[in-house]
């Protein structure tokens, strides 16, 4: 079997993977979008601006703040402001990707940055950390990110056609769905107290920073969570010999020599 | 203007997912940045995960607090420390253990 159709099936395999493994956000994040789409219908947006929402700014949380912002007149500096804080968690995002991603074309970079909402990083970063050696995961995260995108459009026009009707669907408990899919995220990340330290801190952080208006706190809990993290590494001894932390660098094509978790 | 609006947001928000995407491949990133990346995720995940859990869209705490949404997280990650690549087992788990809690707080 020729290299071509060998590199075509691997390609393949992680589409399919990825389109798969992306069905639990899928399910979590259809009655938001519906949700997003009843609440632009019944402010009288329009169809076309809201879905071009949806295609533009294609962000959940930032779509419904932008959606009553722009209903009640706020100036567009306030909007931009609010957008920066909302988004600005994904910062932290770009950069632990990067390490993957960066020998890539641009236009893979574009395309991947587009769709790289908060699971789909969780689901992304889940891949890349597998050491299997495959070089075509951004094939994984492409999926991922398209299946939740076509699913989120989609969502925001049923929600805008029959919001009406389908405005008990938030009672089901279908929100779960979401936190289900981040407890599964998370439970690899979770073997060793490091990885708990910085994900107890930053849950904490979060919780009490929750009052601070554009989900501000989301970000300054990460940096809390990371920080600490880094911080931890003069506390707690490693524990192992480091021959995961080094096959992880050298998955991420790195010479970088850190610490052990 | 809803327009230009809408322009505006969807640039903000693709320029802070893309920012250190843009960055030349053979840019060497700063070691402090480096050593951090391994703590994103799971301060990521659970920085979304608590107040969802503990409060109600609303703001205010879940009434009880150990109802449906913690029993369910909780009984995921306690599958997920015994199967912790199994990703929908534990998602599956989660789901049930805060449905079998919903319809019992619900009687």
């Amino acid at each position: 079997m020729s290299e071509h159709v060998c590199r075509q099936r691997t390609r393949m395999a992680e589409f399919g993977a990825g389109a798969r493994d992306v069905v639990p956000i899928v399910i979590g994040a259809v009655p938001f979008g519906v949700l997003f789409g009843a609440l632009a219908a019944q402010a009288d947006f329009g169809v076309t601006n809201t879905l071009l929402m949806s295609l533009i700014v294609y962000s959940g949380t930032i779509q419904l703040i932008g959606l009553n912002m722009i209903a009640a007149a706020t100036p567009l500096p306030l909007i931009a402001l609010a957008s920066v804080i909302v988004n600005s968690r994904h910062v932290f995002y770009s950069a632990a990707l990067t390490p993957y991603v960066r020998r890539l074309p641009v236009w893979w970079r574009v395309l991947l940055s587009y769709g790289m909402t908060d699971q789909i990083y969780a689901l992304a970063e889940r891949r890349y950390s597998a050491r299997d050696g495959s070089t075509d995961k951004h094939w994984y995260m492409l999926a991922t990110s398209a299946t939740l995108f076509v699913a989120w459009f989609a969502s925001t026009y049923v929600g805008f056609a029959f919001g009406d009707v389908l405005k008990d669907f938030d009672g089901l408990g279908l929100d779960f769905a979401i936190y289900a899919t981040l407890v599964a995220l998370a439970a690899p990340s979770m073997d060793n107290p490091r990885a708990i330290i910085v994900g107890v801190t930053a849950g904490l952080v979060a919780l009490v920073l929750t009052p601070i208006p554009f989900q501000g706190g989301l970000f300054v809990a990460i940096l809390a969570g990371v920080t600490v993290g880094v911080l931890s590494e003069r506390w707690l001894r490693p524990d192992n010999d480091g021959c995961e932390q080094r096959e992880a660098d050298a998955e991420r094509g790195t010479d970088a020599i850190r610490v052990q978790r | 203007m809803v327009l230009l609006t809408i322009l505006l947001m969807g640039v903000i928000v693709f320029v802070m997912r893309f920012s250190f995407f843009a960055i030349p491949h053979d840019w060497t990133m700063p070691k402090l940045v480096e050593r951090s990346l391994p703590y994103v995720l799971p301060a990521v995940l659970l920085a979304m995960l608590v107040p969802g859990v503990f409060l109600t869209d609303e703001g205010p705490l879940r009434d009880p607090i150990y109802g449906p949404y913690l029993i369910g997280v909780v009984a995921g990650f306690a599958v997920g420390a015994v199967k912790k690549d199994n990703f929908f087992l534990v998602f599956g788990s989660s789901v049930l253990a805060f449905a079998v809690a919903k319809v019992v707080f619900a009687q």
